[in-house]
């Protein structure tokens, strides 16, 4: 297994210091890069994030079996197809090649995360236990099955996750309806 | 599969097209599915929020430790006094160390090694329009040459930029990574004109005798030298004479 592969199995298993040192190895070589399409450093700054996030949630669900590419690579074109999403929306005329598109399994919520329901949702689900956010994680975030789940967090069957599982949406269904 | 992983499935485009179709025609023909599904998706919408939310935190963290790491104050005169007799005699002690310690290979790879000059793109001061290939370039005219590999290393998947792959190369040899140079000096094509393939073999072969891997660094030169007319016909020659 060579160091790349490596690294992407260490994200896989949502290692922290394996993301930090993709992010921190990347960030100049990618500002640089991105300079000369935008001055604007706080756009750079987001796109560069959400690239690693993209790198980070497509290799958790599976999505990135191999990269054909090194993962700086990969990196610059996720980030440079977010930066040229939201220069976009400033109507800046950019062509974003289909090609591009095609490579990029990344939605950014963008305009739910302004809805009501989502912000409240996103309000009651931080009161759930520790528990009940690491399977909702999982299952919602991560989109693991439940047979992997449970062997992940160590239950013994599925069917005691299953119920578990179900105890906690109605926590949260219960809170929702309070408020 | 149980109902929420079915629609977990669905959301993620991970159903096979007949399951997909199938599904759809559940949701069309039971409206009660269509609520549990919006349910489902914004629930997945807030979960991934949130999460994105604690991981950008982290790197922001991240960002701030960076800024904040603390520069050496270097205010006390006997800390430097005693720094600059440390490091006269551990230079003193690293010389005589390479010099002796140095490997056969290192030692010809220090003989041979001249660094490839930029034959693209010249640096024209004063002018305005950069593009990736000419801050490349000028990240290795500046010898800046971990910058130079991120800058070739993205150039080499646009069009007419083969030579991108042996820029690379060089920056890693010259950043003392000769096992990443080497695969990249292969990999340049034997149709390739600028720089051509046989330039690309003498890198290579240099790679090698840095890695003190004699065999195949004379390999390499061995077909360099046979190369009528090449312009480092004449330096291969010698060099596989004194391999011999």
């Amino acid at each position: 297994m060579d160091v790349k592969e490596k690294q992407l199995e260490l994200l896989k298993a949502g290692d922290r210091d394996t993301l930090k040192q993709i992010y921190l190895e990347h960030k100049n070589g990618f500002q640089l890069f991105a300079k000369r399409y935008t001055s604007d450093e706080g756009q750079i700054h987001n796109a560069y994030q959400d690239a690693i996030i993209a790198l980070m949630e497509n290799a958790q669900k599976g999505k990135i079996q191999s990269l054909s590419s090194t993962i700086g690579t990969y990196l610059f074109a996720v980030g440079k197809y977010l930066l040229f999403k939201s220069l976009k929306k400033q109507n800046q005329h950019l062509e974003i090649t289909e090609e591009l598109i095609d490579t990029i399994p990344f939605e950014s919520f963008d305009d739910e995360s302004k809805e009501e329901s989502i912000r409240h949702l996103r309000q009651k689900l931080k009161e759930l236990g520790p528990k009940c956010q690491e399977i909702l994680q999982l299952f919602y975030y991560q989109s693991k099955n439940l047979d992997e789940i449970a062997k992940l967090m160590g239950y013994e069957s599925k069917d005691v996750l299953k119920s578990t599982k179900s105890r906690c949406l109605k926590n949260l269904k219960d809170t929702l309806n309070r408020t | 599969m149980d109902q929420e992983e079915l629609i977990n499935a669905y959301l993620e485009g991970k159903l096979s097209p007949e399951d997909q179709r199938l599904f759809e025609q559940l949701l069309e023909n039971q409206p009660e599915y269509k609520t549990i599904l919006e349910e489902h998706r914004q629930l997945k919408i807030a979960v991934t929020l949130e999460e994105r939310s604690k991981i950008k935190d982290f790197l922001e963290e991240l960002d701030q430790k960076e800024k904040g790491i603390p520069k050496s104050k270097g205010g006390l005169r006997s800390w430097i006094y005693s720094g600059i007799a440390a490091c006269a005699i551990v230079l003193a002690g690293l010389f005589l160390w390479t010099s002796l310690s140095m490997t056969p290979g290192e030692k010809i790879y220090k003989s041979y090694y001249e660094t490839y000059p930029n034959l693209i793109a010249p640096t024209v001061r004063g002018e305005s329009q950069a593009n990736l290939e000419s801050d490349a370039f000028l990240a290795f005219d500046n010898k800046d040459y971990e910058k130079a590999a991120v800058l070739f290393e993205n150039l080499q998947h646009e069009p007419d930029s083969d030579y991108a792959v042996f820029y690379l190369g060089i920056c890693q040899l010259e950043l003392g990574r000769p096992e990443k140079a080497i695969p990249l000096f292969l990999k340049v094509r034997e149709d390739a004109s600028n720089p051509d393939q046989i330039t690309a073999t003498w890198y290579a072969a240099l790679g090698y005798f840095q890695l003190n891997k004699l065999e195949e660094g004379t390999q390499a030169v061995n077909k360099v030298a046979r190369t009528e007319g090449h312009p480092l016909q004449a330096k291969a020659q010698e060099l596989a004479e004194i391999l011999k």
